[in-house]
């Protein structure tokens, strides 16, 4: 009777730590997404974790997690969660069936340092749906020598193996596209405020705009893959949204602070807000306009200082908002609209200017033709440069999306069609993307397997760079 | 409501911490909640408030070198430790667990490492009030703030992002199209590789690096307002549409007004001077000057006024000459205001120059000053008279006939004088209800007025003042000036009058007799007829030495008005 109480009680305190070990596993990966590798605000979660596990370890226990059935256990414990913890016992169990993991053991020996780096690979790596995530998971873990955690997949015949949500295997990605839309939301009721006369409210633009940035520290190409919408019907939104990304990327390359790229953000997304002044018969014309018409659509820099200068204050974000409103149509050499005595550029317009321009060239917008390809969008503003744009931001534009940019449709030597996802950091490897096949040699309709060009054992090279439109295919939806 | 902290005699270990760590995160939370507190109530360098923060930050330090981190779960009015509550009040305004959740924050985790300006700054920004409609709450400020040891995880994290909402298209086969770029390329056809953009043009040169670096110190010194005014300022100047120009007219005059209410007053006297300038430009179409001028009247509100008055007050920003120029840039549809700069400003220099503008600018319709002579401030109201007398219009009478009564003397004494300068009959008229004031500066004043400005039908009643009682207690001087209007406006209709006072006799009150000769004398020189001469004379052959001199005096007044060629009245 005596050890049956006394089991019982160590089973009690095995339970108390092991969800002390989940809630603290779950600070540590909130925290890791959050914030770069090496920061201070890391160090206090992981150590919380290292104690957990050495605490376990102390009692002659195997400090693993698992998911068995829709639950997490320790060993053979079932972890119940209280109130309070269940958000940690639902992110921690997502996370896991996201990366097709069964187990994670933390065995004896593990270090602070291991635990730290394995948190990071959950940023690192993309989570798709497909066994390779684990695999390259593995793979990670073993590139950066982390030898003390073991990690078993998803059963075959687990419960959690039989469906997987491919939506949920994709977190980050399904978080850039909330902030996009969370972003679109917020351009569209301002704009919608803007139109019927109301006052303009920042806050919750300001919101998205900071989410976006930290979305862009954590993972820049998921975010600049959105860029690859396109919609006519809400064109104006998505192209505010898509100014606001690309303009982001080029100031995170120029090494701007976080408040700073919040200023940028603002400004890019409300670059266009004068619009709204424009009348929808003009704005939604499906021909191209005459000269009137685009005397009125030129007159939109305008319409948006007219607005914003309405904004409670004038303080710098506000400033800076104007700024970028007035200048994005005007060019490095003072060309451009409106066509007035200011001779100033500030780099906030510069960025704009460009990354509004390639947005507009590579959209099908209601006004315009046919969009461009996004090379030869990038060849036409590069042509351009000195003259229209400025050529320094053009390189940093350049460096941001690659000679590929995301999104472009690429013909391989191999007859096969692939997309490009990402390019390649190393800028001699530029023409070199990592790609998402989605046919083979024969034209066939693949699974969509993920090839690095760069990598010499792919054995494959572009070709060429298709138009997408001309075959009226979306390439967004193998990206978003 | 109150404000509860968890005593520590209430703590009992939960299933997740122990008793002592209970006890040390109610602790952490009372100095908290005692340290926002001290924020609101005391200056930053307050001993009081330093020794606050100083207790929170050692206990915090505590908490988080013995438990690693400090983490709360926030309710809507409660903050939770470790499935404790340790602090809870229910005052939407007052809670800081509440202003937290309506931001949207569900747990705030400080970590170890957590340095002292962290937690004062989380403190400030939670503690502070904010009105509703700023565009910044506690999210984007924290955001801003970026502190490295303090995590908030938001409502926003746990939110599920519904991707039909978004507009997210699921993934469809498309075969077939990809199928039609096949069969339009041929094996055969396949291109060449593509020429690459070269790789010197995409990597910055090492100067193109300096550049950017110079780019961006530029941009960081240099201040966003400079540049939207130059926006606003460059559209002023280019652009010729008149609904376009009439508009940014009145956004540049409301930001000048707006940069005059937060203090910018340079950058605010810049725009309101360019505008002057632009308004006087003959190059600009007469509609459009005209919209600047009505603009330029809207700057100067009653909450400028109050700035521009300290900046005249505090500062050499303004000299007289520029605020001559600033008044006159504002132009008339700002008098009103003006009268309100006038009543705030203290440099007497300074409002002679509001003065002088006034008189210049507001002499076409002097009616837009009668609403400040019934201003409470009585130094304003002298100053309104004083220019309305300047301006003398009619107009303004009977605006100024209800100060005749006013219990301030000065006030009655600046009405005198309008009433004197209007050209208006009535206006003397009214000179007459001036006799009775209780002050004998004013009466004496309002006499010489009706003497000069020969008001004739002002003697009767001076003569039945002489009759009454008080007239008899009323000093000497009064009483001269008295005689001198009676001598003045009834000329030698009045020497039986003077007469009587040169002889009478005052057989106990030598005094009496040498003021009624005094007043007599001083009346028959208003005279200053011959026979007012040959009166004197006469009398003085018959007095002493005393009063013959005051009777010579009075002879020698006549003679030299007389050689002045000043006739009789």
């Amino acid at each position: 009777m005596e050890s049956e109480l006394r089991t019982e009680q160590l089973e009690r305190e095995m339970i108390k730590v092991g969800k002390a070990l989940v809630t603290n596993f779950f600070v540590l990966l909130k925290t890791a997404q959050n914030y770069r590798e090496g920061h201070a605000a890391i160090n206090a979660p992981l150590e919380n974790v290292l104690k957990m596990v050495k605490e376990i370890h102390r009692r002659n226990e195997e400090a693993s997690i698992r998911v068995q059935r829709g639950y997490l256990l320790m060993g053979e414990i079932r972890l119940k969660p209280d109130a309070a913890g269940l958000d940690a016992f639902n992110f921690i169990m997502g996370e896991m069936k996201r990366y097709l993991i069964g187990s994670i053991n933390f065995t004896p020996g593990v270090t602070a340092e291991e635990i730290k780096k394995f948190a990071y690979i959950f940023s690192e790596i993309e989570p798709i749906p497909s066994p390779q995530t684990y695999v390259k998971f593995l793979e990670r873990m073993q590139q950066r020598m982390v030898v003390h955690i073991e990690l078993e997949t998803l059963g075959e015949d687990g419960e959690e193996s039989v469906e997987v949500d491919e939506s949920e295997l994709m977190d980050n990605r399904k978080k850039s596209r909330k902030v996009y839309y969370q972003t679109i939301h917020a351009i569209s009721e301002v704009m919608d405020n803007a139109k019927m006369g109301q006052t303009l409210r920042l806050r919750k633009s300001k919101r998205v705009v900071q989410s976006m940035i930290d979305q862009l520290l954590a993972a820049e190409t998921n975010l600049v893959g959105l860029t690859t919408i396109r919609c006519h019907d809400e064109y104006t939104y998505n192209h505010s949204v898509n100014v606001c990304i690309l303009s982001l990327a080029i100031g995170q390359r120029i090494g701007f602070s976080k408040p700073k790229l919040c200023e940028l953000g603002m400004a890019a997304l409300f670059h266009d807000i004068g619009k709204s002044e424009i009348p929808l018969s003009i704005l939604n014309k499906p021909a191209e306009f005459t000269r009137e018409e685009w005397a009125i659509m030129q007159q939109h820099p305008l319409l948006g200082v007219k607005k914003l200068m309405k904004l409670k204050g004038l303080d710098a974000l506000s400033s800076r908002i104007i700024i970028g409103a007035f200048e994005h149509h005007l060019y490095c050499d003072f060309s451009g609209y409106p066509r007035l005595p200011y001779k100033r550029l500030s780099l906030f317009g510069r960025i704009i200017s460009i990354a509004d321009c390639y947005d507009g060239l590579t959209s099908s917008r209601v006004y315009s033709r046919t969009p461009m390809q996004p090379d030869k969008a990038l060849r036409y503003m590069l042509a351009r440069t000195g003259k229209i744009y400025d050529p320094v931001i053009m390189k940093l534009f350049i460096n941001c999306i690659g000679i590929y940019p995301i999104g472009t449709l690429l013909l391989l030597d191999t007859r096969e069609l692939c997309v490009v996802l990402e390019n390649n950091p190393d800028p001699e490897k530029w023409n070199a993307p990592r790609v998402k096949i989605i046919a083979d040699s024969q034209g066939r309709e693949t699974g969509g397997e993920l090839a690095d060009l760069a990598d010499p054992r792919c054995a494959r090279t572009v070709m060429e760079a298709l138009d997408p439109n001309r075959y009226r295919i979306d390439v967004s939806q193998y990206i978003v | 409501m109150t404000e509860m902290v968890a005593g520590q005699q209430e703590t009992v270990e939960t299933p997740d911490a122990s008793r002592e760590e209970l006890t040390l995160a109610t602790e952490v939370m009372q100095s908290m909640v005692k340290t926002s507190k001290g924020f609101k109530i005391y200056l930053p360098n307050n001993p009081l408030l330093t020794r606050f923060v100083e207790e929170l930050n050692e206990k915090m330090g505590k908490h988080l070198s013995l438990y690693g981190e400090y983490r709360l779960d926030i309710d809507q009015f409660e903050l939770r430790y470790k499935g404790k509550t340790v602090y809870e009040n229910r005052d939407p305004k007052e809670s800081m667990a509440f202003k937290m959740y309506s931001d949207g924050i569900r747990f705030v985790i400080f970590s170890e490492g957590l340095e002292e300006y962290e937690l004062c700054g989380f403190l400030e920004i939670v503690g502070k009030d904010r009105p509703s409609d700023v565009d910044d709450d506690i999210v984007t400020l924290l955001w801003e703030k970026n502190f490295p040891h303090l995590v908030t995880v938001l409502t926003d994290d746990f939110l599920e992002f519904d991707a039909d909402v978004g507009g997210h298209v699921a993934p469809s086969s498309q075969q077939e199209k990809i199928t039609g770029i096949y069969t339009a390329y041929s094996p055969e056809e396949i291109p060449p590789s593509p020429l690459l953009i070269p790789q010197k043009i995409l990597t910055l040169s090492d100067k193109e690096t300096d550049w950017l670096r110079k780019a961006r110190e530029a941009d960081e010194k240099r201040k966003p307002l400079d540049d939207v005014i130059q926006i606003i300022t460059s559209i002023l100047v280019g652009e010729h549409d008149p609904v376009v120009f009439g508009e940014f007219v009145g956004i540049m005059a409301k930001l000048a007004e707006n940069l005059f209410n937060s203090g910018e007053v340079r950058y605010a006297l810049n725009i309101t001077w360019f505008l002057g300038n632009l308004a006087r430009n003959e190059q600009i179409p007469e509609a459009n000057r005209a919209e600047i001028d009505r603009a330029l009247g809207t700057i100067l509100s009653p909450d400028t006024a109050k700035i521009i008055a300290r900046t005249i007050d505090t500062s050499e920003l303004l000299s007289p000459d520029k605020l001559r120029d600033l008044l006159l840039i504002f132009g008339p549809p700002a008098v009103g205001r003006m009268c309100e700069l006038l009543g705030l400003v203290e440099k007497m220099k300074m409002r002679k120059v509001i003065i002088q503008v006034l008189c210049e600018i507001g002499c076409d319709a002097p009616e837009v000053f009668i609403p400040y002579l019934s201003d409470s401030r009585w130094y304003l109201v002298r100053n309104i008279v004083f220019i309305l007398t300047r301006i003398g219009s009619p107009a303004t009478l009977d605006s100024l006939m209800a100060l005749i009564s006013h219990r301030e003397v000065r006030i009655r004494k600046e009405v005198l004088g309008y009433l004197e300068r209007v050209p208006d009959p009535k206006a003397k008229t009214c000179l007459l209800k001036f006799l009775r004031d209780d002050s004998s500066v004013i009466r004496i004043r309002a006499l010489q007025i009706l003497a000069s400005t020969r008001c004739t039908f002002a003697l009767k009643p001076i003569l039945a003042l002489t009759t009454s009682e008080q007239f008899q207690e009323r000093d000497i001087m009064e009483k001269k000036a008295v005689c001198e209007a009676i001598g003045e406006l009834g000329a030698d209709q009045m020497l039986p009058l003077f007469r009587e006072m040169l002889t009478k006799k005052y057989w106990f009150n030598k005094a009496k007799e040498k003021e009624s000769i005094i007043c007599a004398v001083a009346g028959l020189v208003k005279v200053r007829s011959a026979s007012a001469a040959k009166l004197l004379e006469e009398v003085s052959a018959v007095k002493g030495d005393e009063i013959r001199d005051i009777i010579i005096q009075g002879l020698g007044a006549i003679a030299a008005e007389s050689a002045k060629g000043v006739a009789a009245p």
